[in-house]
């Protein structure tokens, strides 16, 4: 969708709160209310009774020209209109009628189109217009309808989100679900979304996290704090949040990392969840997560077998031990999973010890092996898949027996680095084209893979994670597996693009290849102080890799925020907040709805789910693959795609680059079998700073722009994506491969809340969303910069 | 937490590079192994050519410093090698102990330069690159001589060398012919220089690969004592 320049350089949609802050000044013109799902139907905002409050106007003007008209019924639309006016008069002053007996279209409020209903059946008996019950709909029916004007008193719970971090920008309040111990926790009750809330006293309950079938049972709160904390809920849209009381509290749950709570409002004050009040976490999964420090021991006490030799025939004697982590108290927690860790060329197996331990700690039994990787990448994943068989083979004998009984076979994730990072990619496309087979496992018991700074030796066909999760960490300091951009050997961003289902990648400023395990040659390579060193990298390594494998192994979401949040929105506790990580996120294809991820429909103008797309002030504009074309990372016009080190010329990752010195922007428009974003929860995309580009450099920093979301009716809504923390992250400044300095493109996402665009009362209409526009410069974000973006999607969890 | 650890030091080996660095910059800067380049274009069979942070990728071929020992042994059981494509059973070999540049014993997932010694290809055993000497085992290979007949190869005779960077589960007999075509062309010596006073060991015989791997553990204790991860591992073996 093109637009205007002039509308270009003013995002209306910024949240302006001195006119929008009174409710009465909030006159929409547009009445087409379109409640967001999440929200009781009681509980309108004040924008959209004010739509409503418009339709009963026109309703009752169009009955008094009928009724100059010398229709029959003049007399009682007289009275309509002086009775309803009347009614508009107390609705201004935010009175709320109490009862619902004039909602005629049971639609969950009183209002114009009850009037017409009532007025058409007028003189009738029609019984659903005769609120009396007198047999005759008249005068007195419509005084009972005037009467319960405006929403309907809720009759349950209003489940929402409440748990929050404070935004710079608007909204003001994010709804997020994950927060470190310690940290401020706040709960945020938009005062426009709940007008009637707003200034009130209320009862706060942290509860401990209940089923929707424990809330059905019991509905008596109980604060795990001993009593519920009393607040006023704020009635100025711009600082929504109040801190929850969190002192004392815990975090963690047994072997989760996330102690889960349900937030209620209590507005009655009634020491019950009912009527009017405000729950998040209403189903199974809690309002938010209380998290310990991921990168922090766990809960259990480990026992390591240092050395263990399982004696394969199939498995070369100079490499057949094994290192191995569990539970102290493993007889006592059931069936765990299994977690192999495969080394990389020149490491040894003895060499993961924090990871090992770590993860042993959280409840898992970890297996480190010699790894085959001096040959080569098949010998490295022939060894993974024979240790993974010999291991579950020998379960009866490791340890005195100790571990029988007591490994999941069915759940298995293997951790590779470097070419043992490669190697677990080969054994799974292995297992994947049915050229090895186990009968100790099969494909589907491999849950996850972990590559560190994986190499890419086989190429696309065999360095290839398939469909199988895929968690990706890598520093950008590495001196071996550097992500150079005249090879593709070294290029670890290869193995993570052709993972086809969900993946993360963890891309850490200033580590470098051997920080990830304890002993290897130091190959930092990177500009002087910006080294973070190996127990920080290690701890960033610890954290995402027990997120991942809670998120993927046991569904556990609790931890899954710090996979994909910016990381100035929420780090692990123990790591550094100078410490540069950039995440990336992408769900399965099921989890998603594309919108435009640049594989299909090569034309710049046409997205790949077929609408169209338009540019206003951009420049240089290009989609292709993200494959350096050249030797070096210099700027130069013939390779727009410089600094993409994510694809060979036999990989299919493309994505668009473009740069903007002035406000542009770019329109995706919807097509109309995706224009339902209530199916989602998410907005999403990913993106990088274009390495070494003038546009770059000459910023140096975070670039930010904005999103907005236009509705089929005009309707719209615009947020900047700082409203998260942080923005695009630029490049690791190392040098080398050509002048200047800025490192591999590093994409990272950029995952907005759909709730979030619903934030003051706005009309947007997210079930009819015609377009996405992203802006860039102006008052919309950062002045100039060049950009790689992808999958701009919705995301359905 | 318990453990039953033999392990007693781990090797850090962080820090060193500067040292390496540094002789890194004299070895590249030899005319001695200053005799191929490495091609300006992109290649997905080639490893990066710059490392700021590891000892750059030194250029090949280039001879092996020095040939310190060579041991001859016997296998009770035969053993693969899985150093070149063909992956050969033998029972016969020898273990060398070799001096060599450390920018070529550096660990590194990017393909790595394949010793060669004569017409095959050589089983890094240890790193090396902290004390320099390396210790490898080279299984039998027959070779025919000047004579026509075909005899197995004597590794105290044989051309000693790096030859490219490359996976050796990818290298093969052909492999191998045309790296010694292209060291004969770089004028490489056709045997390896060795230290003074050398002379071949008495031969060793052991039941097994794991016997072997803990005569190989001695040897390394030796040479390169600071590697007890690979002392202790081949060691731990039964």
């Amino acid at each position: 969708m093109a637009r205007s320049e002039a509308s270009q350089s003013n995002p209306a949609p910024q949240w302006n709160p001195a006119p929008q802050w009174n409710p009465a000044s909030q006159w929409n013109p547009a009445p087409q209310w379109n409640p967001a799902p999440q929200w009781n139907q009681a509980q309108r905002p004040q924008a959209a009774t004010q739509a409503a409050t418009q339709a009963a106007t026109k309703a009752a003007m169009q009955a008094l020209r009928r009724a100059s008209n010398g229709d029959s019924r003049s007399l009682a639309l007289h009275a309509a209109c002086i009775l309803g006016f009347g009614a508009i008069g107390v609705f201004a002053s935010s009175a709320v009628a109490g009862g619902c007996s004039g909602d005629v279209d049971g639609n969950g409020e009183v209002s114009g189109s009850d009037l017409a209903g009532l007025l058409s059946a007028w003189g009738s008996a029609d019984p659903s217009a005769d609120l009396d019950g007198s047999g005759l709909v008249d005068a007195a029916d419509l005084t009972v309808l005037l009467g319960s004007w405006g929403p309907c008193p809720p009759s349950n719970p209003t489940a929402t989100e409440l748990a929050s971090v404070q935004a710079s920008v608007a909204p003001y309040a994010v709804h997020l679900n994950s927060f470190n111990l310690g940290a401020t926790v706040n709960f945020a009750v938009d005062p426009l979304k709940f007008p009637d809330l707003a200034g009130d006293t209320v009862d706060v309950y942290l509860v401990a996290n209940r089923t929707a079938a424990e809330w059905a049972a019991s509905s008596a709160l109980v604060d795990v704090r001993g009593a519920a904390q009393a607040a006023n809920l704020p009635s100025n849209p711009t600082t929504p949040n109040v801190a929850l009381a969190m002192t004392g509290v815990t975090a963690g749950d047994g072997l989760s990392p996330g102690r889960g709570f349900d937030l209620v409002i209590d507005v009655d004050r009634n020491g019950t969840l009912g009527a009017g009040d405000l729950i998040d976490g209403a189903g199974d999964e809690p309002g938010f997560w209380y998290v310990v420090d991921l990168a922090a021991a766990g809960p259990l006490a480990v026992t390591q077998i240092a050395s263990y030799d399982v004696n394969d025939p199939d498995i070369l004697d100079s490499m057949e031990l094994e290192r191995i982590y569990y539970p102290t108290t493993i007889a006592t927690l059931g069936t765990r999973p299994l977690v192999v860790i495969s080394h990389g060329n020149g490491h040894n197996y003895a060499w993961y010890d924090y990871l090992g331990t770590h993860l042993a700690s959280w409840g898992y039994v970890v297996m480190s092996h010699q790894n085959d990787t001096v040959p080569g990448i098949e010998t490295a994943s022939t060894t993974t898949l024979e240790h993974t068989e010999s291991f579950l083979a020998q379960l009866a004998t490791i340890g005195g027996g100790v571990l029988n009984g007591r490994v999941d076979g069915d759940r298995i994730v293997w951790i590779g680095h470097s070419r043992g990072g490669e190697g677990i990619a080969r054994g799974y496309d292995r297992l994947f084209d049915g050229t090895f087979t186990s009968p100790n496992y099969q494909i589907g018991d491999v849950r996850l893979l972990i590559s560190i700074a994986p190499t890419d030796f086989l190429g696309s066909a065999s360095a290839n994670p398939h469909g199988v999760p895929f968690m990706l960490m890598y520093g950008a300091a590495d001196g071996d597996v550097c992500g150079c951009p005249d090879s593709d050997i070294g290029d670890s961003f290869n193995v993570f693009e052709r993972a086809e289902g969900l993946r993360q990648s963890t891309y850490v400023h200033g580590a470098d290849h051997n920080d990830f395990n304890c002993c290897g040659f130091n190959d930092f390579t990177g500009p002087t102080g910006t080294a973070i060193g190996n127990a920080e990298a290690q701890d960033v390594m610890k954290a995402a890799s027990l997120a991942m494998i809670r998120r993927v192994v046991e569904n556990d979401a609790s931890a899954e925020e710090y996979l994909w949040r910016q990381y100035e929105s929420i780090r692990p506790i123990s790591v550094a907040a100078t410490t540069t990580v950039i995440n990336e996120w992408n769900p399965a294809p099921l989890d998603r709805i594309v919108l435009d991820n640049f594989q299909a429909n090569s034309a710049t103008t046409v997205a790949s789910s077929g609408g169209a797309v338009a540019f206003v002030g951009v420049a240089n504009e290009f989609e292709g693959l993200q494959n350096d074309n050249n030797t070096a990372f210099t700027w130069t016009t013939t390779d727009p795609m410089n600094g993409a080190t994510r694809g060979r010329t036999t990989d299919a990752t493309r994505a668009f680059v473009f740069n903007w010195t002035i406000a542009s922007s770019i329109a995706w428009t919807i097509p109309a079998d995706r224009r339902d974003f209530t199916q989602g929860k998410f907005l999403s995309m990913r993106a990088a700073q274009g390495t070494r580009h003038p546009q770059t450099t000459a910023v140096l920093g975070d670039l930010t722009f904005t999103i907005t979301l236009i509705d089929e009716l005009g309707e719209e809504t615009s947020l900047q994506i700082s409203a998260l923390a942080g923005g695009v992250e630029e490049p690791y400044q190392r040098t080398g491969y050509g002048t200047g300095a800025g490192w591999q493109n590093a994409l990272e996402t950029i995952r907005l809340p759909l709730s979030a665009f619903t934030y003051g009362g706005s009309a947007l209409d997210l079930a009819r969303v015609e377009s996405v526009l992203i802006q860039f410069g102006g008052t919309s974000g950062s002045a100039q910069g060049r950009l790689v973006i992808d999958d701009l999607q919705i995301e359905t969890k | 937490m318990q453990t039953t650890s033999f392990m007693r030091n781990t090797s850090n080996l962080r820090g060193r590079s500067a040292a390496f660095m540094a002789l890194t910059a004299c070895i590249v800067s030899s005319s001695t192994f200053a005799q191929e380049v490495t091609a300006p274009t992109k290649d997905s069979a080639k490893a990066p050519t710059q490392q700021v942070g590891m000892p750059a990728m030194p250029v090949t071929p280039a001879a092996a410093a020095e040939l310190i020992e060579v041991i001859p042994f016997e296998l009770a059981q035969p053993f693969t090698h899985s150093m070149r494509r063909e992956r050969p059973e033998y029972t016969r070999g020898h273990v060398l102990v070799l001096r060599a540049p450390e920018a070529y014993l550096v660990p590194r997932q990017v393909a790595e330069p394949v010793l060669l010694v004569g017409g095959q290809t050589a089983e890094r055993i240890n790193a090396g690159y902290a004390s320099g000497f390396l210790i490898v085992v080279v299984p039998e290979w027959r070779e025919r001589g000047a004579d026509g007949v075909e005899r197995a190869g004597d590794p105290s005779t044989a051309r000693i060398w790096f030859a490219s960077p490359e996976l050796p589960e990818r290298v093969d007999a052909a492999w191998i012919d045309a790296a010694a075509a292209s060291a004969s062309k770089a004028g490489l010596a056709a045997a390896a220089p060795r230290v003074a006073g050398f002379a071949p060991a008495k031969a060793e015989r052991f039941e097994n690969r794991d016997a072997l791997g803990r005569f190989l553990a001695d040897i390394i204790a030796k040479r390169s004592p600071s590697e007890t991860d690979v002392i202790d591992t081949l060691r731990a073996t039964n």
